[in-house]
């Protein structure tokens, strides 16, 4: 495959998995949000926090979609491995194993987006529970973030700027 | 610092006839908890019918209350206002025993309770008065279907009339089975509508009897006919102009409302916060042990305060009281409440401290480390000069105008402020201001590191703070279970990880000389077979098991310290993601107007300013989560129970009272 192939799977995948989990999950938290504002309205402010936690993990895809973009010079230049040859390949081919990584590890917005939309409910309950509910809920972060950590290792040591 | 308030345990035991001033200056001194006492000989103390009046009046004032509140007219509002809220004033109140008190209340009432219940009474009847018209204009304008005076619609002396609605599908055998069953007696006038029927049905009075079964049976919905003569048109005139008149009314009944509440909110505010203090203030009533002329209370206090409350208690009782103060025995230690004590420029983040759960009395509070840690850690993850400063601006103006409140707000605003400095700090080391705005703009900025390009060396830096984190807490673990005399959990739980540390710090420092890679072997070595060893000793034959689970623990509460890493390029890259942008929109023009420069505009301030929410509140979270579940897991329970002192609340009243 040539070189192109790899970087722009590795830049859509990366945005484009984690973008459709984080939707995912905001939408099961949403749907508790919707439910509990209709009970008190004064449950908004920490219900619509807690539904933009999932949120995140589309924002790192989005964050790995330009880095590859930039270190593969489409943004800014131009394309630095139009010549198919090893050197190359192997480069476009650790960006698109970057992307992967962050796109499988965004698929952690989905339980995030059910811890959140529990933490609501509780939040709806009593409200002292709101920061609980929210660090609940950064667990299910954390994978999201090594897999973001593990893309930029991937980026910076196999590529460069 | 680092210690709860010492607290001694104070025993009283005095009078009867002292009991309400006792409690009453206990109540309003607020610094003693107080517990229950178990005394066998003795009986419970029981709340009296002044209490019991207290609570039901609380009640009936809380009531007043929502409802003056309804009409209270608006002030000010707004972000001004929720910055800088208004001091409420505090009316004084002279307090001579609960029976003078409740009379007050009482005399109180009566001159304003049937004052505001009238104008609720008037409100509420002419709401009720206003549904009902509108319900017969309502009906009226269906009858105006049929364009008959209405009078001609009401039973006489001789006939029955009944008016009503059917299913339009029910109409005809309804008419066929009324018309068998009154043999052709009944007279029926019908008007379709929508999908149902409406219709008059005429009956003679001795065949009302036979018919009105069938009408049920059909469910035909009944309609009343309202007063009045002519035709509903004639009439639904008459009926809006009574509607007028009922709203003008209801209005002027809202207007005394609002006059009521500006004369009496204050005041109907004021009693019910005297008489929720003193329904709190029966609650401790069952904790007392009493005799025939005497009672008893036992509770905790800080020891500061201890010559304070003593001399006022001696004051209160006349000196007729036995007063035991002493320090807590062994077995109480899981009994003593835990107020923390920190210094000015900590205390705000007690907050954090009390969110995850108290210290045991002799642990260590971690509240002057986290202080530091917490704001370093939100500094490090959000890492942009310019939002450091947005962030203290807003900070900055909330402490200023909640400080006197010492409300949450004013802590949280305290720690974001403190947090915000470190974020500057970060910021101008790694040249961020909006991201790369600079950069990208054509400036030359001074940095230290890079975020994107010295990436690694960001992870670096984070993975060592995090071990220096870790070694931290461990340490400080290490330190309070030895001090407590639990030396087989400080050299098997706490000591090999700090041993493990230094063996790591050493081996990744002393690369290059093999000395220094021996040493740190050994150090390495020793921990983790003193590690295992704890492990065999707390555990038994899971130790198998759970040496490898709780090794790789440690690596995986290392490991996440990467967040630092990843949370400072989220920002840095959002910050990119908007600069980019908005350098790509910047250069279009519609002819000689530069739309792009205002479209480029309204998106740099709207898109940073998502970027500053959105980190902001990342970088919030996972520094706590890493003081939470990483930190505090090294050495930290949090299982003391919170101090709550017997105390009053007064927002708008304060009471003036002498034993």
């Amino acid at each position: 495959m040539d070189p192109i192939v790899y970087v722009s799977l590795g830049a859509a995948l990366a945005a484009g998995l984690a973008g459709a989990a984080s939707a995912f999950g905001v939408g099961v938290a949403g749907a508790a949000a919707a439910g509990v504002v209709a009970e008190d309205e004064k449950n908004f402010k920490n219900a619509l926090i807690l539904e933009g936690l999932p949120m995140t993990q589309s924002i790192y895809g989005l964050i790995t979609l330009f880095l590859i973009l930039m270190v593969s010079g489409i943004l800014g230049g131009g394309f630095k491995f139009t010549a198919n040859n090893p050197d190359n390949i192997v480069k476009s081919a650790i960006l698109l194993g970057a992307g992967l990584v962050v796109g499988l590890t965004g698929l952690s917005a989905i339980p995030q987006g059910i811890i959140a939309s529990a933490g609501i409910g509780a939040v709806a309950k009593n409200p002292k529970t709101f920061t609980q509910g929210i660090i609940f809920a950064a667990m299910a972060e954390t994978m999201a973030i090594f897999g973001l950590v593990g893309a930029l290792i991937m980026i910076v040591t196999g590529v460069g700027f | 610092m680092f210690r709860p308030e010492e607290m001694v345990k104070i025993e009283v035991i005095t009078l009867n006839r002292y009991k309400d001033s006792l409690l009453t200056y206990l109540h309003e001194n607020g610094v003693v908890e107080i517990r229950e006492l178990d005394v066998k000989s003795a009986q419970k103390d029981s709340p009296n019918e002044y209490h019991r009046k207290a609570a039901s009046y609380s009640i009936t004032i809380s009531r007043l209350v929502d409802f003056l509140k309804a009409y209270r007219r608006k002030t000010g509002g707004g972000i001004k206002e929720f910055i800088f809220p208004p001091e409420r004033a505090r009316k004084k109140y002279r307090y001579e025993g609960i029976e003078k008190l409740i009379k007050d209340v009482e005399s109180f009432l009566a001159q304003v309770e049937p004052e505001i219940k009238a104008v609720e009474g008037k409100i509420t009847s002419t709401q009720t008065e206003i549904e009902r018209i509108k319900g017969e204009i309502a009906v009226l304008e269906l009858l105006s279907a049929l364009n008959l005076d209405v009078s001609y619609l009401r039973s006489t002396d001789m006939l029955e009339i009944v008016v009503g609605t059917v299913d339009r599908n029910k109409f005809r055998p309804l008419v066929e089975e009324v018309t068998r069953a009154t043999e052709n007696r009944a007279v029926i006038v019908s008007k379709d509508f929508k999908d149902k029927v409406l219709a008059v049905f005429v009956f003679l009075k001795s065949d009302y009897e036979k018919a009105n079964p069938i009408l049920a049976k059909y469910s035909l919905e009944r309609i009343e006919i309202p007063e009045g003569e002519g035709t509903p048109r004639e009439l639904i005139a008459v009926y809006e102009e009574k509607l007028r008149a009922k709203e003008e009314e209801l209005e002027s009944a809202k207007k005394d409302a609002e006059m009521l509440a500006e004369k009496y909110y204050d005041d109907v505010v004021f009693y019910q916060e005297l008489m929720e203090n003193e329904r709190d203030k029966s609650t401790v009533l069952p904790m007392l042990a009493r005799t025939n002329m005497t009672f008893a209370m036992t509770g905790w206090l800080p020891r500061a305060n201890v010559p304070e409350v003593l001399e006022g208690i001696k004051r209160v009782t006349e000196g007729k009281a036995y007063i035991n103060v002493r320090e807590p025995d062994e077995e109480e230690l899981d009994e003593i409440p835990i107020k923390l004590k920190n210094p000015g420029w900590a205390r705000p983040f007690e907050m954090l401290t009390e969110m995850y759960g108290v210290p045991k009395y002799d642990e260590i509070d971690p509240t002057p480390i986290i202080t530091f840690t917490y704001s370093f850690f939100f500094g490090f993850m959000l890492t942009d000069f310019m939002y450091g400063l947005i962030i203290a601006i807003i900070a900055a103006l909330l402490v200023k105008g909640h400080k006197k409140f010492n409300d949450g707000t004013y802590k949280f605003s305290y720690t974001l402020l403190i947090s915000s400095f470190f974020t500057m700090i970060m910021g101008a080391i790694f040249g961020s201001y909006f991201g790369n705005a600079l950069d990208l703009a054509g400036f030359t900025v001074p940095r230290v590191w890079d975020t994107f390009k010295d990436a690694l060396v960001v992870l670096q830096l984070a993975l060592a703070i995090g071990l220096a984190h870790l070694f931290l807490g461990y340490t400080v673990g290490f330190i309070v279970k030895l001090k407590n005399g639990d030396k087989k959990s400080a050299l098997l739980d706490q000591l090999p990880w700090m041993l493990i540390i230094l063996g790591i710090v050493t081996l990744v420092l002393g690369t290059n000389s093999p000395s220094a890679g021996t040493v740190g072997k050994a150090l390495f070595g020793i921990g983790l077979i003193l590690f295992a060893i704890g492990e065999i000793v707390n555990n038994g034959g899971l130790a198998v098991l759970l040496i490898i689970s709780d090794f790789f623990g440690f690596v995986g509460s290392w490991l996440s310290y990467a967040r630092l890493m990843a949370l400072a390029l989220a920002t840095a890259g959002i910050a990119m993601v908007i600069n980019i942008l908005v350098q790509m929109i910047w250069g279009v023009s519609i002819g000689p107007v530069p739309i792009g420069i205002v479209i480029g505009l309204i998106l740099f301030v709207g898109g940073q300013l998502f970027s500053v929410a959105i980190n902001a509140l990342g970088a919030f979270v996972h520094s706590l989560r890493l003081q939470y579940v990483e930190f505090f897991g090294t050495f930290y329970s949090g299982e003391g129970k919170p101090f709550e002192p017997f105390r009053a609340k007064r927002e708008v009243s304060e009471l003036e009272f002498e034993a």
